[in-house]
Formats: structure tokens, C-alpha cells, sequence
């Protein structure tokens, strides 16, 4: 990887496409703000981690060929979510040992970061706020807190917002119950561990609810939604960010 | 094939199989030798909810015979060692039974023994441990049974840590039952609510002495 | 197995729903295990230390197990040099008869037994009753859970699911002349009252084993309460059982594993006993038994071993922190896995013990959030294991474990097909997601597993790679006027 990183990948993410697409174009702000060119490539899809984490071991390993030949410039790979980003980081070089592609799934592992991880500790960025005082409560993903090991990076940023008031809810270190196909396959249990999460998160009396992992976030939400028809909003960290210091605040 | 030669078999087969990765082990490294601090001992027995009497080699048989009264005990336990015998020549008299024999013993020592007292062989600082090793003059039953404990222990047998309590027996064959004891019995099996004397001893009663 | 089913994935989705829906008990866990976690944390000030340690632990397990077949002979010799006798058992059957046999041949019938999960694992109790021996759990725990005809729901904390008031209930009922009473002392003191009996009258006395020492012979015992020093000391005959991958090399391998221990397991500094037993009372010696017998027991774990992933699961020394810290644990409880062992360790042994056939649903109890291989003290990677055990549950490849591929069922492995086929050609993929956003008010919402307790979910209007795909359009348009 060249020293002064000019351009960079953007791994979307399937949720995001699909559901999140404003956090994903606001990641993307974000970095070409920092006057970088971002590559999307068209070509990519998911990450593999759904059928990866059922057991589907060879299914995950096609997308994961797909991923590793989409991604070949040796420029790091941006993904804003930090399950996401824990399987092509952490995943990929174990799902691919003794496939011919092992190298190249090593070499990948090296050039990913998760988005607030490479805002923070490689571009070093300082915001600047420009909206009103609010309270925000931050719950951070398992994957992020434990696989990337990123929370502070995201809780960094969004500290560096002075009229933000940063809360977690209590438990913090819990998961919600995502789990990807877990909230589907066990959803009572799921269901319990959502609920514990939303009194948390509603106990704070913070105003809006912030993620930096999608899953978590449309689990919480949805949950909250499913209580209480005006539950606060939620929103992916980066689009929160992008919000506070690009002057159309609110 | 007997069960061993198969299990054994099926583990060395398992093991060429796919042998071990060897890279892992570099992470050891002994633990470090710790400087004995005899206060950390103190609040740390104190903390596991024993009581700790700082004495001397000459003066811990006035000072527990003082306590003793107190506490108006008169059934004591003793086992063959120095401390023992010390204690039953003591000028204040006391009732002593001396453990010798398990068979006739077992039932008063279940029914009437009210303070056992013996020596510990060492300490452990860091953790607030004594060292008790069985032996023909310390019968293992007898720090665990009666519903006192009193323990006495030499200043300079403190260590600072387990490892190097353990290194003292390094080369050599170990007693019967080596036994570290860290406070009195105790449960929390109920509730996790703590309560004291399980099983064993409700009381751990420690005189630290000085060499005199 | 003493009330565990051999067959735990049958109705493992009835009893998930008896335990959340029991308030009571979802409380007692809750309150459990937040106690645990906070000890624990407490014992932990320092994350680097702790890695350390944590790392230093591996590796000394690590160690041990890649000698073991060695050590376990070196085991033997030491032991029996030090007069123990040393037994092997291929599987739970053969370890009865041996434990059984020698029990029978002490003329004794009283037998009493220190906490051993390697006990419960084989179901001893049901084999002494069978035999006509009357055998009595010491342990607080073990003995409140053993009168009420239950099975420990911890493995540290047998009876972790039962509020003082239903112990008081049951020990008014249960144990002549003794009044209700909720104060926890005077009903540590009944049980003292019963036990102590119980010792003192005992011709056997069984107990697990923490670590076995290769070098000197050595049985190492961990507790607090003193029913293992009883169980090991008072009666004439001492029987231990422990699991073969207990073994470890060194006298001075044992201080940073029970350090681990102790504070993983309950947040304590130091547990009262440490008991280490190198053999049965000499000659001249007063007490402590005649006879000490350790059975080795296989069962499975020589099959696990030889496999370089799953061998990991052999590092575990049983202290109970993965299951303190899974989420799911902390709402089912233990009684909802069916299982000796419960919890993350359970979901991993008890599917190669069982077979995935007979347990492999119960990798599926679990959101992968890592909590627990973040508390294990000696680095097992639970949350890999788990997914290792989904991926034999579901694939054909061989696998050493039993009942593989029979999780595997039609329509799974048909929308993984599928879903592969959409994801693995982009634009089939894009036109997908594209009629996704278009059809988003018509899509039925996500299955109702989903919505039952959430707001139905719904795509946006316009997906990212659309987004980004009119947007390169306008810039290319913009550049081409601009020329
Ligand atoms: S797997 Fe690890 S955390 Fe769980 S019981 Fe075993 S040693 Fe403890």
C-alpha cells in the first residue's frame, strides 16, 4: 500500500444497499470530503457472512472468490459496518486456507478497515459541529467492539462533537440480538435480548439511537418501532456525522 | 486391546494426524518471583474473612491463651508438632486432646472437637495463604473438621507468591495432601449470598510470628 | 444420564419457551450473572495483564495437550508410585463398572461425592442407585439440586436457579425437624448439620479433579466450601474421576491456571482450598483414605483430540465464564440446553459427545457475539467452534464428529443456493435489489419470526449501487458537456 492513500474501495455492504443506502452514500462523503476517490465497483454484492455463519462454508467461499477478485487493487477496502468488515478481515484468510486464492485472501485481510476505524486512527480526521445540543445514545456491534476491536474509534468521533452529548446504554457490552440468521432461527430468544436492549437504550432518554453496524441498527430500531410508533430514530453513525459538520444540521 | 492401549493408541494416531502448532508455547514465561509484603498477607486473610494476630515465636501461646479464655474454649485438637506441644505445656492448662488415632477418634473429633490448632509450613503473601502439609504429626483432618482453626505461621516462612510456595518442592516428592488455605469454608451456593463454615472450619484464627 | 437427555435437541424449542417464559427464573439468572461478570471484571483491573494471562494459559493447556498420550502415561506412573491406582475408561458405561466395582469390592454401601462435572457427565449417581449404593452430593449446590431431583442448571453454581425461598420450602419439607427459615446461614448451617453425618458415616468418597499433575502424581481439587477435602480425606476409599485432557505437565504449570480459574469462575482472588492430593495415607500417618483410585476417562474426547480445531475444546478447565457472559445463557438458564454441560462449552462439547444429529441444534443458540470466547480464560475460540459445528451439522465433508450433515435440511440448502446464485452474478443481483426498491410497498415484510417483534422492514426507495451507478452517469454527462 502506497504511503499517501489516494484512493480507496467502498464495500457497501448488502444492507446497506438495500436498506441503508443513506448511510453508505454519507460514508462516502466522508471519505471523498478527505479528498479521496472512491471506488465502487458495480460487481460487488455481500460479503458471504450470512451463509458463512449457517455453516455454508462453500457457499461463502464462492462469494468470497467473487469479493477478493472484485477488490484487487492494492488499495484499502472501506466498509462501513463491523461484521462486515470482521469477515473479510478475519474470516477470509480461515474460509480460504488451501483454496488456490489463500494468498490473495491474506493480502486482502490487510487492506480493510472498518469506516470509523480508518476515519479515525489512518485519516486522523477532526469534525467540527455545527448542529444543536442533543443526546445521542451509541450502541457498538459485537463485531465491532470484540472482532475489529473499533469502539473506541467510532465513540472518538463522535466525542469530537461538541453540542453532542455521547451516552451507551447500560449493558453496553451485550449483544442486542441480531445475529444475522440467529433473529430469524431462535426469534423468541432474539426477541428477549432486544427488549433488554431497548429499555436500555430508551432508559438513557437520549433523543436519537446511533450504530455504526446496520444489523443492530434494524434490529433495535425495529424493535422499538414495534413498542412505541414514535420511538426515537436511528441512524448509522457515519450519516450522523456527515449531518453535524456539513451545515445542514438540524 | 485393554482401554488404555486403545485410548492412547487413538490419541498418538490423532496426534500425527495433525500435530501440534508448537509456536503457541512461546507465550510462557514463569511468573514472576513476587517479594513477600506480610501486610498484603494480613488484608488479604482478613479480607477472606480471618482474623490475624501479629505475634512472636515466644509470645503467640500467652497471646491465644488470652484469646482462649475470651472465647471460653475447652476442647482443643492438637496434632503432633511443635506448636502442639507448645501450646498443651502452656502455664494457662489447656484441655487438650492429642489426634492419634483415626478409628477411635473420628466420632468426638465430628462431635465434640471445638479448636483445632496446628502450623503451617509456609504462606503465601499475595493471596493470604497458609501452607498446611499432612504428616504423621499433622493429620489432615485437622484443619478441616473442628469448627475453629487456629493457625500459627513464621514471618520467614511467608513467600511471595504461589509459584515459588510450589518451587519449594520442586525435586522433591510431595506430602500426601499439601493444603493451601485461604480463609474459613464458605458458600455461595445459596443466592450468591456468602455465608461461612460449609463444611469446614466457620473460623480461620492466624497468629504471624516474628522470630524471636 | 442423570436426567440429561441423550437426546437434547428433541424439544429443545419447547423448553426455550417454558424458560422465557418463567419470570422467576429469567430473574434469578439475570441477577446470577451480572453478579459473576462484575466479580470477575473486578479480578481483571488490567486488560493487558489479562491478556497475558489469558495467553500464558493457552499455551500451558496447549502444551499438555500436545504431550498428552505421554503424559497421561507419565500420569499413571506417578501415581502409582505414589500408590494410587490408575483406571481407564473408554465411555461412561466402562467408568460406572470400574467405579461401581471397586465401590462394591470396599464391602461399603454409603458413598458420598464432591462436585464433578466429569461425574455428572457419566451419570454415576444413577449407576451407584442402580447398584444398590446410596450416594450423596456434598456440595451445597449439588445437594440442594440432588433432593429436589433436578439437575445442576452451572457448572459452577449447580443450583444457580433457585431463590432462597425455594430452598427454605424444600428444606422444611425435605429434612426432618427443621423449620422454615429464609436466612441463608441457617440454611448453609442444616445442610452443614445433614452433611456433616454424612461424611463421618461415608465408607466412599468420590470427587472431580481440576488438574492432574503428570510430574509428581498429583490431583489437584479447587473449592471453597471443604465437601472435597471431606469427601477426599474422611471416608476410607477416595475415587476420582476426571476427563483424560485434564492432565497438565508441571508442579509449576498450576499456578496460572488456577489463578485463571478462581477469578474466572467466581471473581475471587483465591478460592479457600486448594487441595493437592499425591496419594493415601502412609503407615504412620493418622487420617485421609486408605485407598485414592483415579479413573481416566475417554468418552469421546481421544475422537475430539484428533481433529486440530475441535481439539481446542479440550484446553477448557470448566470455570463456567462463557457461559456468565452469553447473553443467551443469561436468559435461558442451564435446564433449557438439556445438557450436562450448558451454556457455550455445552453447545460445543455436548454436539461431539452426542453427535450433531442428537445435539447439533444447539449450535443455533447463539448470535455469535463473542462475549464468550472474549471471557475464556485459556483463549478457546467458542464462537469459530460453534460455526465449525454448524458447518458439520449442515456439509458433507467427513467430519470426526458424529451425525454429521444431519442438520442439514432441504430448504435451508435451497435458499443458500439461491441466494448464492443471485449474490454470485451482480446483475442478477442488481436487478434483484432493484425490484426490491421497486416493489417495496408490495414486498411481503420479512418472515414473521421477524416481525412479531419488530416493525416490518422496508427497502429504500433506491438502492446504493443505483445511487452511485446514476451519479457516475451525471458526472460522465457533466464532463462530456463540459468538453
Ligand atoms: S470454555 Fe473457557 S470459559 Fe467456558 S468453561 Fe471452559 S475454560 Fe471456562
Amino acid at each position: 500500500m502506497s504511503p499517501t492513500i489516494d484512493r480507496v474501495y467502498f464495500f457497501g455492504t448488502c444492507l446497506i444497499d438495500v436498506f441503508y443506502p443513506g448511510a453508505g452514500m454519507a460514508a462516502i462523503t466522508l471519505l471523498e470530503r478527505e479528498g479521496l476517490e472512491v471506488l465502487f465497483p458495480q460487481a460487488q454484492t455481500c460479503c458471504g457472512q450470512p451463509p458463512y455463519n449457517s455453516g455454508y462454508d462453500d457457499e461463502a467461499r464462492t462469494i468470497a472468490r467473487q469479493v477478493i477478485e472484485t477488490f484487487d487493487l492494492p488499495i484499502p477496502i472501506i466498509v462501513p459496518s463491523g461484521s462486515c468488515a470482521g469477515m473479510l478481515r478475519k474470516h477470509y484468510p480461515a474460509l480460504m486456507a488451501g483454496d488456490p486464492l489463500e494468498e490473495k485472501a491474506n493480502q486482502l485481510a490487510t487492506r480493510v478497515y472498518e469506516l470509523h476505524e480508518f476515519l479515525h486512527r489512518v485519516l486522523n480526521i477532526t469534525l467540527e459541529d455545527q448542529g444543536k445540543p442533543t443526546r445521542v445514545v451509541m450502541h457498538t456491534s459485537c463485531s465491532a467492539r470484540r472482532e475489529m476491536e473499533v469502539m473506541d474509534d467510532g465513540l472518538s468521533l463522535l466525542r469530537q462533537l461538541g453540542n453532542v452529548e455521547v451516552c451507551e446504554p447500560e449493558n453496553a457490552e451485550t449483544c442486542c440480538g441480531f445475529g444475522g440468521t440467529f433473529a430469524v432461527k431462535m426469534s423468541d430468544v432474539s426477541a428477549a435480548m432486544v427488549a433488554d436492549k431497548c429499555a436500555a437504550v430508551n432508559a438513557t432518554g437520549a433523543s436519537t439511537l446511533l450504530s455504526s453496524d446496520c444489523g443492530c441498527l434494524m434490529n433495535i430500531h425495529g424493535a422499538l418501532e414495534h413498542r412505541n410508533s414514535d420511538a426515537m430514530p436511528a441512524e448509522h453513525l457515519a450519516e450522523f456525522l456527515l449531518r453535524r459538520t456539513s451545515g445542514d444540521a438540524s | 486391546m485393554s482401554s488404555k492401549n486403545a485410548i492412547l493408541s487413538r490419541l498418538r494416531h490423532g496426534r500425527a494426524a495433525s500435530p501440534a502448532n508448537t509456536a503457541a508455547f512461546a507465550a510462557e514465561r514463569a511468573s514472576d518471583a513476587v517479594t513477600p509484603d506480610l501486610d498484603i498477607m494480613v488484608s488479604a486473610l482478613e479480607a477472606a474473612h480471618a482474623r490475624v494476630f501479629r505475634s512472636t515465636t515466644s509470645q503467640w501461646a500467652d497471646d491465644l491463651a488470652k484469646l482462649a479464655r475470651e472465647r471460653g474454649w475447652a476442647n482443643w485438637w492438637i496434632g503432633g508438632d511443635d506448636v502442639g506441644r507448645t501450646w498443651q505445656a502452656h502455664d494457662s492448662e489447656p484441655a487438650t486432646t492429642v489426634f492419634s488415632n483415626w478409628d477411635s477418634q473420628k466420632a468426638p473429633l465430628f462431635d465434640a472437637a471445638e479448636v483445632a490448632l496446628c502450623r503451617a509450613r509456609a504462606g503465601i503473601a499475595e493471596t493470604g495463604t497458609l501452607v498446611v502439609e499432612s504428616s504423621p504429626q499433622v493429620p489432615r483432618t485437622l484443619s478441616l473438621v473442628p469448627p475453629v482453626h487456629v493457625v500459627v505461621i513464621d514471618e520467614d516462612s511467608v513467600v511471595g507468591s504461589l509459584h515459588q510456595a510450589l518451587a519449594r518442592y520442586e525435586n522433591k516428592s510431595l506430602p500426601t495432601n499439601l493444603i493451601f488455605i485461604s480463609g474459613p469454608s464458605k458458600t455461595a451456593d445459596i443466592q450468591q449470598t456468602l455465608a461461612y463454615g460449609a463444611h469446614g472450619p466457620r473460623e480461620l484464627i492466624v497468629y504471624l510470628c516474628r522470630r524471636e | 444420564m442423570s436426567g440429561f437427555s441423550p437426546n437434547p435437541d428433541q424439544n429443545f424449542g419447547v423448553r426455550i419457551q417454558e424458560a422465557l417464559g418463567n419470570e422467576e427464573l429469567r430473574e434469578s439468572f439475570h441477577g446470577a450473572m451480572t453478579f459473576l461478570r462484575e466479580k470477575r471484571r473486578q479480578q481483571f483491573p488490567d486488560p493487558d495483564a489479562l491478556d497475558a494471562l489469558r495467553t500464558r494459559g493457552a499455551a500451558i493447556r496447549e502444551r499438555a495437550l500436545a504431550q498428552l498420550p505421554d503424559l497421561l502415561e507419565q500420569l499413571e506412573g506417578q501415581c502409582q508410585h505414589n500408590g494410587i491406582r490408575v483406571h481407564w475408561a473408554e465411555d461412561a458405561a466402562e467408568a460406572n463398572e470400574i467405579i461401581t466395582g471397586i465401590a462394591r469390592k470396599t464391602g461399603g454401601k454409603r458413598v458420598v461425592k464432591g462436585k464433578s462435572m466429569a461425574t455428572e457427565e457419566i451419570g454415576l449417581n444413577t449407576a451407584f442407585e442402580n447398584a444398590g449404593f446410596s450416594c450423596l452430593e456434598s456440595d451445597m449446590g449439588e445437594y440442594i439440586v440432588q433432593q429436589a431431583h433436578e439437575t445442576p442448571s452451572h457448572i459452577i453454581m449447580p443450583a444457580i436457579h433457585r431463590n432462597k425461598a425455594s430452598i427454605a420450602r424444600q428444606f422444611a419439607e425435605q429434612i426432618p425437624d427443621t423449620p422454615y427459615t429464609e436466612d441463608v446461614d441457617e440454611l448453609i448451617g442444616i445442610g452443614r448439620r445433614v452433611l456433616r453425618r454424612a461424611f463421618a458415616d461415608a465408607d466412599i468418597g468420590i470427587s472431580g479433579v481440576n488438574f492432574a499433575i503428570a510430574e509428581t502424581g498429583t490431583l489437584c481439587l479447587v473449592e471453597n466450601e471443604g465437601n472435597g477435602r471431606m469427601s477426599t480425606t474422611v471416608p476410607d476409599t477416595h475415587i476420582a474421576v476426571m476427563g483424560i485432557e485434564k492432565v497438565i505437565e508441571k508442579l509449576s504449570d498450576l499456578p496460572d491456571l488456577y489463578r485463571l480459574l478462581t477469578r474466572s469462575a467466581t471473581g475471587q482472588p483465591i478460592t479457600t482450598y486448594l487441595n493437592l492430593i499425591s496419594g493415601p495415607r502412609k503407615p504412620d500417618e493418622i487420617d485421609g483414605p486408605r485407598q485414592v483410585h483415579l479413573v481416566l476417562l475417554d468418552n469421546g474426547r481421544s475422537r475430539i483430540y484428533a481433529d486440530r480445531q475441535l481439539r481446542e475444546t479440550l484446553r477448557c478447565i470448566r470455570c463456567g465464564a462463557c457461559m456468565n457472559h452469553c447473553p443467551v445463557y443469561e436468559r435461558l438458564g442451564g435446564h433449557a440446553y438439556g445438557t450436562v454441560y450448558p451454556g457455550p462449552i455445552g453447545q460445543v462439547v455436548m454436539p461431539q459427545l452426542l453427535g450433531l444429529d442428537k445435539a447439533g441444534k444447539l449450535t443455533q443458540a447463539c448470535s455469535l457475539n463473542g462475549a464468550c470466547g472474549e471471557a475464556c480464560p485459556v483463549k478457546i475460540p467458542l464462537p469459530d467452534l460453534i460455526r465449525r459445528l454448524r458447518h458439520d451439522g449442515v456439509s458433507r465433508t467427513d467430519s470426526p464428529v458424529r451425525g454429521q450433515g444431519k442438520q442439514r435440511k432441504w430448504i435451508e440448502a435451497t435458499i443458500w443456493a439461491t441466494w448464492l446464485s443471485i449474490h454470485t452474478h451482480p446483475r442478477l443481483y442488481r436487478l434483484s435489489t432493484l425490484m426490491a426498491t421497486r416493489l417495496r410497498r408490495l414486498m411481503p415484510p420479512l418472515p414473521r419470526a421477524w416481525t412479531r417483534h419488530r416493525s416490518p422492514l422496508r427497502p429504500a426507495a433506491r438502492t446504493l449501487h443505483e445511487t452511485l451507478q446514476q451519479r457516475e452517469r451525471a458526472r460522465q454527462k457533466e464532463s462530456a458537456r463540459e468538453q
